[in-house]
């Protein structure tokens, strides 16, 4: 039998090493472990046979992946896959799910590279906050437009954008108007607003949907200035994010659209559409003329993904890690 | 196979690959294989809707398990004696052999709490956090028994002290 070892790394530290093989630290821990490996070999080793352990467990078991399935799990297999189909809304892509776990994703690489306000999502953690966001069907806690009184549907609905209206939006006093972005042009129309946060009125997710039920979403949010002026563009299979940042606040639009929909949309947001939200203080946060930015040219070439540059290097990176790996809690019951 | 997505073929075989890693008996692995199925199958027939599909059959599985383990006293094992020798013979190397031997013994030996999780985070792949969710427990259980778990893997994995990081390939 063979010689034992003793165990050579315990807690702590034995589990941050653990984790760092595993890509499960923060960047400010994972630095903080290259640093003590870079002290210690023993440390540098227990890390290599953690890399060999995988791989033994890979030789071990990964021909039980190719051998073929049972008659009775080949059809179990096409049944599952006919009912996920069929849940879905008759495609095989895309599943709500793996886009709403993908545009969860961005939003809060976006909230963790400070594109969002990070107040938007303080209550519950991040990753389950965001996926009730895109879980929820308008209607629910989102005003529905045309479905509650309808002043409020005229208040929150413009055909005429960079129009104001004046109407009473929801707990806001008369004076103060709301629009918001048209693109009917484009085959969507809104489907339903939410504040995202009650303190921030300047704080918004606006719900698109076109005639085959695709969706889109556009989140705003006051943004830090410095953040600078590059755009995030993205597309994931039948998914497409684009993120920017403009005046003061930072956009993010997501849905199941392609990316040039998304970019005429943004165009839209930017060049056509000024919104000035009610806010308890009076003046604090303006909208401004957008610049002639629009997103036209901003794209860099390259296939499905390109990546912003602008300070938001490591957001980037978590998002395709997050992507990756589809790093998103479950929502699961008792089976 | 015929009209299933790549994925889905992918997560099934995978949920094999972990059943049969984890009880080692390919007869029980089947059935919890496609008692996983038969019942994730259910859940979506009744409208539910699965965030993460992946992990959601994971959990089921290992829910089966818990509640198979729970109900039966004596649990047969039907041991597949040429599991080991299928997946060595392709090594020429003694060495390396000697190593996997190792390796699946001691695999077969951690106590089944350090070898679910090895098995879902090094083998699966799955990130801490889905671990936790397939599993009930919370992140911090999952950290602290990979890591005693593979403390545990790494001391047996070879009956010489690792002189030079070979690439088992």
């Amino acid at each position: 039998m063979a010689r034992q070892q003793t165990p050579r790394f315990e807690t702590p530290i034995g589990d941050k090493l653990s984790a760092y093989v595993d890509g499960e630290l923060s960047e400010a821990e994972r630095l903080e472990v290259e640093a003590y490996i870079a002290e210690n070999p023993d440390a540098a080793r227990f890390v290599a046979d953690c890399q060999r352990l995988d791989r033994g467990l890979h030789e071990l078991f990964d021909r039980h992946l190719h051998r073929p399935l049972s008659q009775e799990q080949e059809s179990l297999l096409l049944e599952l896959e006919r009912e996920r189909t069929r849940v879905s809304g008759g495609r095989a892509w895309p599943r709500r799910a793996r886009w709403m776990a993908m545009a969860a994703a961005v939003v809060l690489a976006l909230v963790s590279g400070g594109w969002l306000a990070a107040g938007l999502f303080t209550q519950t953690p991040p990753g389950q906050s965001l996926i009730a966001l895109f879980e929820e069907a308008p209607g629910q806690e989102e005003r529905s437009v045309g479905e509650s009184a309808p002043e409020a549907a005229v208040a929150l609905y413009s055909e005429d954008p960079g129009t104001q209206v004046d109407t009473a939006a929801d707990g806001g006093g008369g004076e103060d108007g709301v629009n918001v972005p048209d693109f009917s042009d484009l085959g969507f129309t809104l489907i339903g607003a939410r504040m995202l946060d009650s303190d921030e009125r300047d704080s918004m997710q606006l719900t698109y949907q076109s005639e085959d039920k695709s969706r889109v979403e556009l989140f705003f949010a006051p943004g830090a200035d410095d953040a600078g002026q590059s755009m995030t563009l993205m597309e994931e299979g039948p998914v497409a994010v684009m993120a920017w940042h403009n005046g003061g606040r930072s956009y993010s639009l997501i849905g199941e659209a392609e990316r040039e929909t998304l970019l005429e949309m943004g165009r839209i947001v930017n060049q056509e559409w000024t919104v000035e939200l009610p806010s308890p203080d009076d003046g604090a946060d303006q909208g401004q003329v957008p610049d002639q930015r629009g997103g036209d040219g901003e794209e860099e070439a390259g296939d499905d993904r390109t990546e912003s540059e602008a300070g938001s290097g490591s957001a980037s990176d978590d998002v395709e890690a997050a992507l990756e790996n589809g790093a998103i809690p479950v929502t699961l019951t008792e089976d | 196979m015929g009209e299933a997505s790549d994925e889905l073929c992918a997560y099934v075989t995978s949920l094999r690959r972990h059943a049969l890693a984890l009880v080692r008996d390919p007869v029980e692995a089947d059935e919890l294989l496609q008692e996983t199925m038969k019942s994730a199958l259910s859940s979506l027939r009744n409208g539910r809707e699965i965030l993460n599909l992946k992990a959601y059959l994971f959990a089921i599985l290992h829910n089966i398990r818990a509640r198979r383990l729970r109900d039966s006293y004596d649990v047969p094992v039907h041991v597949a004696i040429d599991q080991v020798a299928d997946s060595l013979s392709s090594c020429a190397n003694q060495e390396a052999r000697a190593e996997l031997r190792g390796l699946l013994a001691a695999v077969n030996g951690l106590p089944k709490e350090q070898r679910e999780v090895i098995l879902l985070v090094c083998l699966e792949g799955f990130r801490y956090q889905e671990a936790a969710a397939i599993l009930g427990v919370p992140v911090g259980t999952i950290m602290s028994r990979l890591s005693r778990g593979r403390s545990v893997l790494i001391a047996r994995m070879s009956p010489h002290e690792p002189v030079a990081l070979k690439k088992v390939k």
